[in-house]
């Protein structure tokens, strides 16, 4: 079994990811979006991986950044589902996939603007006293900035720092968004509050033109990516989970473990001297 | 709100281009970029109906299924945040919307519905945990214990037995299809009105197997009761057999 590597759970995996001993992963990720209010062969799925491995929840909808209300009844069901499976760590995007009362199924940026802080801040503190928990945020990938009066540094750590939410670093996003945004992703990295971070996701991802990758989750991680990941987890204090993402172009199972192993081996050689002392 | 009313309006200008393509003021963006979320957005969402709607999608032609695609991106405020739900949502927009596919299909809103409730059923929560220990014979005395995973749909053409792109105006009757979940999963039964009388009497009236029997031959005049009695009986075997009915409370 993995120490810090754990692995999002598709659908696509189907039975191979049981029959198979080779991922051995820390934890296994859930989106509750998928997985909440279910019953029949899906819920036999949850409950047989839930009872042998620990779960984190990586929320899709909850749209924090949204110019409309909060949803309190998904929040509740969010809540339910968070408790009825014993999980410690449920992390959202810091963007918006529902505006004007239409959800659109996809992760939007928000203006990195002032008065966009206050209302995030204010609802992250909101979902968080709801939930009797903190939550981590993720930085997101985006392919355009929208009206911004601050930059994207700024915009996130007031957010975090102002609103006490954890974060989710998303290793690939960084790269991705430092490679569509032109700037230098490990000095973006130093400037994080890096003691927020409390979640790591690595993924793969797609270079459509000369100037543009998008953020798929459909390919393996490339190696800066890795050394990126390198660079990051050497800079906390403290080991945190690290999830393999992959949503699309599902691999063999032996390609995953591959990836898997090397996110490990990286982690145990940065940490291990958390464990030595 | 603690958001004032510039940035609200650009994230609504930007929703709504990647809803409508309709391309209104956005301050600050990167022109040639801004289209990944319209194509990003629809593709979530068109693969989703595609994976719910199969037979439904084979049935319309290419350009009119990206149009009922496009229009329902556009004009449907999509209220689920479970995107596995969203297909009802697609359901819903059709049969509230005066839709030109409608005419040309006379059976796509049965169709719809069938495919629909098949994805419903196959995730809907549990409902038989609670039934307890039952038996799998039955006698006189018996007491029927029915899945509560299950759909009885009224139907106007036979989008369960015919294929679609056959389908004509002929077709055109009263059908009953029973949907149920069964060891994970969905199997369909063509019901006569009659069988749909009998599932009805079993599922409203809490009777013995011998009231229930007495109960439908009274009111089934014109068939002997004894042939009557035998292929209630034959039902009722065949129903526990296929996990519809769960099982008897002796």
């Amino acid at each position: 079994m993995k120490q810090f590597v754990g692995i999002g759970y598709r659908k696509d995996f189907g039975e191979d990811f049981f029959q198979s001993e080779i991922l051995q992963p820390a934890f296994i990720e859930f989106a509750p979006e998928n997985w909440m209010n279910i019953g029949g062969y899906w819920k036999k799925v949850l409950k047989r991986l839930a009872d042998n491995y620990s779960i984190t929840a990586h929320g899709l909808s909850l749209s924090i950044g949204s110019p409309d209300e909060l949803d309190w009844e998904f929040l509740k069901n969010i809540k339910q589902f968070l408790s009825d499976y014993d999980i410690s760590v449920y992390s959202e995007h810091l963007s918006y996939s529902k505006c004007d009362n239409a959800h659109l199924f996809d992760l939007l940026p928000i203006p990195f603007r002032y008065d966009a802080v206050n209302h995030v801040v204010d609802r992250i503190k909101r979902v968080q006293d709801f939930l009797e928990r903190k939550m981590a945020i993720e930085i997101v990938s985006y392919y355009t900035p929208v009206a911004a009066e601050m930059s994207e540094i700024e915009f996130i750590n007031s957010i975090v720092l102002q609103s006490g939410c954890d974060l989710l670093l998303d290793v690939n996003n960084v790269y991705v968004n430092a490679f569509n945004h032109n700037y230098d992703a490990k000095e973006f990295i130093s400037q994080l509050p890096l003691r927020n971070v409390s979640y790591i996701h690595m993924a793969g991802h797609e270079k459509v033109s000369e100037d543009l990758i998008i953020d798929t989750h459909g390919q393996a991680i490339i190696d800066p990516v890795y050394e990126l990941f390198d660079f990051t987890i050497n800079k906390l204090e403290t080991p945190v989970p690290v999830l393999l993402e992959r949503d699309f172009n599902i691999p063999e199972m032996e390609e995953l473990a591959s990836e898997m192993n090397k996110l490990e081996q990286i982690c145990s050689k940065a940490w291990s001297h958390v464990y030595a002392s | 709100m603690l958001l004032n009313s510039y940035t609200e309006m650009q994230q609504s200008n930007f929703a709504t281009f990647c809803k409508t393509n309709i391309v209104q003021p956005i301050d600050g963006i990167t022109e040639n970029r801004i289209d990944r979320y319209r194509s990003l957005i629809r593709g979530a969402i068109v693969d989703n109906l595609e994976s719910a709607y199969p037979i439904t999608e084979s049935l319309l032609t290419e350009e009119e299924w990206d149009l009922l695609a496009d229009d329902f991106i556009a004009n449907c405020k999509i209220q689920s945040p479970q995107i596995w739900k969203m297909p009802y949502e697609f359901y819903r927009f059709v049969d509230e919307n005066d839709i030109y596919v409608k005419t040309k299909y006379p059976h796509l809103m049965d169709l719809l519905l069938f495919e629909w409730k098949e994805i419903e059923l196959y995730m809907m929560e549990d409902k038989n945990d609670a039934v307890g220990n039952l038996s799998n014979t039955f006698n006189s005395e018996s007491k029927i214990v029915i899945n509560q995973e299950f759909e009885l749909l009224q139907l106007s053409f036979p989008v369960h037995l015919k294929p679609s792109t056959q389908m004509s105006k002929q077709d055109e009757g009263a059908y009953y299809l029973l949907m149920f979940r069964s060891e994970d999963k969905i199997r369909f039964f063509d019901l006569s009105l009659f069988y749909v009388k009998v599932l009805s009497d079993i599922l409203q009236n809490d009777l013995t197997v011998s009231q229930l029997t007495e109960k439908l031959i009274k009111e089934c005049a014109g068939e002997s009761s004894e042939l009557f009695k035998e292929n209630f009986l034959r039902f009722l075997t065949a129903m526990h057999s296929k996990g519809f009915i769960l099982g008897f409370i002796n």
